[in-house]
C-alpha cells in the first residue's frame, strides 16, 4: 500500500514539473520579448473596462460580442479610431450605446489590439467559405 | 444479504461511531452560506437572462457586472461547499479532531464575507479585467490568505500524531487545497504580453477546476462511500490512489487545449488533444469506484440524507462523463475546437461540466451534511427532491440547447463566414430555450436554498455557535 502512495505521490510531483518546463519553453520568447509602452497601456485599459465580459480575445471571453482578434486587420485602424470617437448602437438594443473612448485611450487600446494582431496564432480564426470567395473575387479584379 | 441482516439486527455503523469527532460541525457554516450563495447566483442570472429575450428593458446593472458576479460564483460557492465537505470528512479519516478551532470558525465566515466584498465590487465597476479573475488585487490577496489558511489547518491536523499518514483520502484533499493556492499566487502578476496572461489565466480556469476540485471531489466521495457502504477500505483506497495519479497527471496536461490559439507553438495541438482524450479516463475510474460492487440492497438501508447524497453523486458523475468527459473531449479536439472555440458550445460545455459535475458534488455534500446532522424533516427530504428534479431537467434543457446554439454558430460563423451578430440573430430561438431551460432551473435551485435556509433557521444555534 504505502509502495502506491509513493508512487502516487513521485507522478503528481513529476507531471507539473514537466508541463510548467514545456510551458516555460513556449513562452519564454514572448516573456523576454518587449512590449511597447502604449500597448502595455492598452492592455490594463482593456482590463479596466472589462472588455473581456462582452469581447473575445484568442477566443476566450464573453460570447455577446465579436472577437476581436484580428479586428484590426479586418477593420483597419481608422475604422476603430472613428468607432471610439463616436461609438454606435450595440445591437439588438435600441439606446445602448457601445462605451466610448477619449482619443489617447482610444489610441492605446487601439495599439493594444494592433499587438495582439500580430501575435502568431497558427490557424485560428480559421478561413471561412465568405473571405475565401471574396479573397478570389478581389484576385480577379486585379 | 446476510450482511444486511446483520446490519438490521445490530445497527448500522457499530464499529466506528459517527458524531464521534466534534470538529465536523465546524463544516455547518460552510455548506450553509455555499447553498445560499447558489440560490443568490440562480436568481441573479435569471435577472441577466431577462435582458436577452427583451433587451431594451432596463437593466439595473450593466451586464458586464451581472456576467462577472455569475462567474465568480460559479467558482466560488462549489469552493465554500468543498471546503466544508473536506473540514466534515478529514477528522473521520485522520482520526483525530481538526486543529485550530478558532480559525476554522473565523475561516467559515472571512471567506464568504470576502466573496461578498468582491460581488459588491463588480457591482461598482471595479475590476481586473481577466475572465474568472475579476476580483481586484487587494480581494486577491484576500483569497490568498483564506485558501492559506484552509491548508494550514489541514496540514497542521495531518501532522498530528496517530494519524494514518498514508491514507490516500486525506492525502488527496490535502494535495487539493495546496494546489489552490500554489496556482493562484501567479495570478495576482501583471502580464504585459497577452498569450502569457491567457496561459496563467487557464491554471486557474482550467487546473483548479480539473486537478483541485477533481481531487477533492475523488477523495471525497471516496470518504463518503467508506463510512455509509460496506467498501472495504484497502481496494477502495488502492483505486483512489489510481485516480489521482491520473487526475495529477490529466489536470496539468489537458490544460493544453487551451493553449491551441493563443499564440504558443503547434507543439501544443498534439499535447492538448492526446492528454484531453485521456482526461475521459478519470471521470471513468471515478464512475467504476462508485459503481463497483455496489449492493442493490445497500440502497433501501441507506438514511434519507444518504439516499439524497448518491442521487447528487450520480447526477455528478453523469455530467462528469457526459458534459465534462465526453462534451469537453469533442471540443478539445483540434480540428473541432478550430470551427467551436469561443462558441456557445465552449458556454454549454462550461454549463455541463462546473454546474453538473462539480456544482452537484457540492450541493449534493453541503445538502447531506446539512440534512444529516440538522435533523431534516421528511417534508424537506421531498423539497429537496424536486429541486434535484427541477435542477437536472433545467440544466439539460440549459446545456442541450445552448450545445444547438453553439453548433450553429460555429457553422454559419466559422465556417460560412456569417456576420457575427447576423449569426447571433439567426440562433435566438435556441438561446431563448436557453432560458426557459434556466428558469427551471432557477425553480429547482430557489427550492433547494429556500428549503436550506429553512433547515439552517431552525437550527441557527447549531450553527453558529456549535451547541
Amino acid at each position: 500500500m504505502n509502495k502506491f502512495v509513493w508512487i502516487a505521490i513521485i507522478i503528481a510531483l513529476i507531471a507539473p514539473a514537466i508541463f510548467f518546463i514545456l510551458l516555460y519553453n513556449s513562452l519564454s520568447p514572448m516573456l523576454q520579448e518587449e512590449i511597447p509602452e502604449n500597448v502595455v497601456v492598452g492592455k490594463r485599459l482593456w482590463q479596466s473596462k472589462g472588455c473581456v465580459e462582452c469581447h473575445t480575445l484568442f477566443g476566450n471571453g464573453g460570447y455577446n460580442a465579436p472577437d476581436l482578434t484580428k479586428t484590426v486587420e479586418m477593420r483597419g485602424k481608422d475604422y476603430l479610431e472613428k468607432f471610439f470617437a463616436k461609438p454606435p448602437m450595440m445591437r439588438p438594443h435600441k439606446q445602448r450605446k457601445h462605451p466610448g473612448l477619449i482619443e489617447k485611450e482610444a489610441a492605446d487600446l487601439i495599439a493594444f489590439l494592433a499587438f495582439v494582431n500580430e501575435v502568431p496564432i497558427i490557424g485560428w480564426p480559421p478561413e471561412h467559405a465568405k473571405s475565401k470567395a471574396d479573397n478570389n473575387s478581389n484576385g480577379a479584379e486585379k | 444479504m446476510f450482511r444486511w441482516l446483520i446490519r438490521k439486527i445490530f445497527g448500522r455503523r457499530q464499529d466506528n461511531p459517527e458524531g464521534q469527532f466534534k470538529t465536523r460541525a465546524l463544516a455547518y457554516p460552510f455548506c450553509t452560506f455555499a447553498i445560499l450563495f447558489f440560490g443568490f447566483q440562480v436568481i441573479v442570472v435569471t435577472m441577466g437572462a431577462v435582458e436577452l429575450i427583451w433587451p431594451n428593458m432596463p437593466a439595473p446593472v450593466p451586464f458586464r457586472s451581472g456576467r462577472m458576479v455569475h462567474l465568480n460564483l460559479s467558482v466560488f460557492w462549489p469552493l465554500i461547499a468543498a471546503m466544508g465537505s473536506v473540514f466534515y470528512f478529514f477528522p473521520k479519516e485522520a482520526k483525530t479532531e481538526l486543529n485550530h478551532l478558532t480559525t476554522v470558525r473565523m475561516l467559515s465566515y472571512l471567506f464568504p464575507l470576502v466573496l461578498a466584498a468582491i460581488l459588491t465590487s463588480f457591482v461598482f465597476g471595479l475590476t481586473e479585467g481577466r475572465e474568472y479573475l475579476e476580483a481586484i488585487r487587494p480581494f486577491d490577496w484576500a483569497v490568498t490568505f483564506v485558501l492559506l489558511l484552509f491548508s494550514f489547518v489541514l496540514t497542521t491536523t495531518y501532522l498530528k500524531k496517530g494519524v494514518p499518514k498514508f491514507r490516500a483520502t486525506l492525502l488527496g484533499m490535502l494535495a487539493g487545497s495546496w494546489s489552490l493556492v500554489l496556482l493562484y499566487l501567479p495570478n495576482m502578476l501583471f502580464y504585459a504580453h497577452p498569450s502569457v496572461d491567457e496561459a496563467v489565466k487557464f491554471w486557474i480556469v482550467h487546473i483548479w477546476e480539473e486537478m483541485s476540485m477533481e481531487l477533492f471531489v475523488a477523495s471525497v466521495i471516496a470518504a463518503f462511500l467508506l463510512s455509509v457502504t460496506s467498501k472495504h477500505r484497502k481496494a477502495t483506497e488502492t483505486i483512489l490512489l489510481l485516480e489521482l495519479s491520473f487526475i495529477s497527471v490529466t489536470g496539468f496536461f489537458a490544460t493544453s487545449h487551451h493553449y491551441y490559439w493563443i499564440g504558443t507553438p503547434s507543439s501544443w495541438l498534439w499535447i492538448g488533444g492526446i492528454f484531453s482524450t485521456l482526461q475521459v479516463l478519470p471521470s471513468l475510474l471515478l464512475i467504476y469506484v462508485n459503481v463497483k460492487d455496489f449492493k442493490k440492497e445497500e440502497i433501501n438501508s441507506l438514511s434519507s440524507a444518504e439516499k439524497m447524497a448518491f442521487g447528487f453523486i450520480f447526477a455528478s458523475l453523469f455530467y462528469h462523463a457526459m458534459g465534462a468527459g465526453m462534451l469537453g473531449w469533442i471540443l478539445a479536439l483540434p480540428f473541432a475546437n478550430r470551427y467551436v472555440h469561443g462558441t456557445y458550445l465552449t458556454s454549454s460545455h462550461a454549463h455541463f461540466a462546473l454546474f453538473g459535475a462539480f456544482g452537484f458534488f457540492a450541493l449534493g455534500f453541503a445538502v447531506y451534511i446539512l440534512t444529516k446532522e440538522l435533523n431534516a424533516s421528511p417534508k424537506d427530504y421531498f423539497r429537496l427532491w424536486i429541486s434535484y428534479i427541477l435542477l437536472n431537467l433545467g440544466l439539460m434543457i440549459m446545456g442541450v440547447a445552448l450545445a444547438i446554439a453553439g453548433t450553429l454558430q460555429g457553422y454559419l460563423w466559422r465556417v460560412l463566414g456569417n456576420d457575427f451578430m447576423h449569426t447571433q440573430e439567426l440562433i435566438l430561438p435556441y438561446l431563448i430555450i436557453r432560458v426557459g431551460g434556466g428558469v427551471i432551473f432557477t425553480g429547482g435551485g430557489v427550492i433547494l436554498a429556500w428549503t436550506i435556509a429553512k433547515l439552517a433557521w431552525r437550527n441557527k444555534r447549531k450553527i453558529l455557535f456549535l451547541s
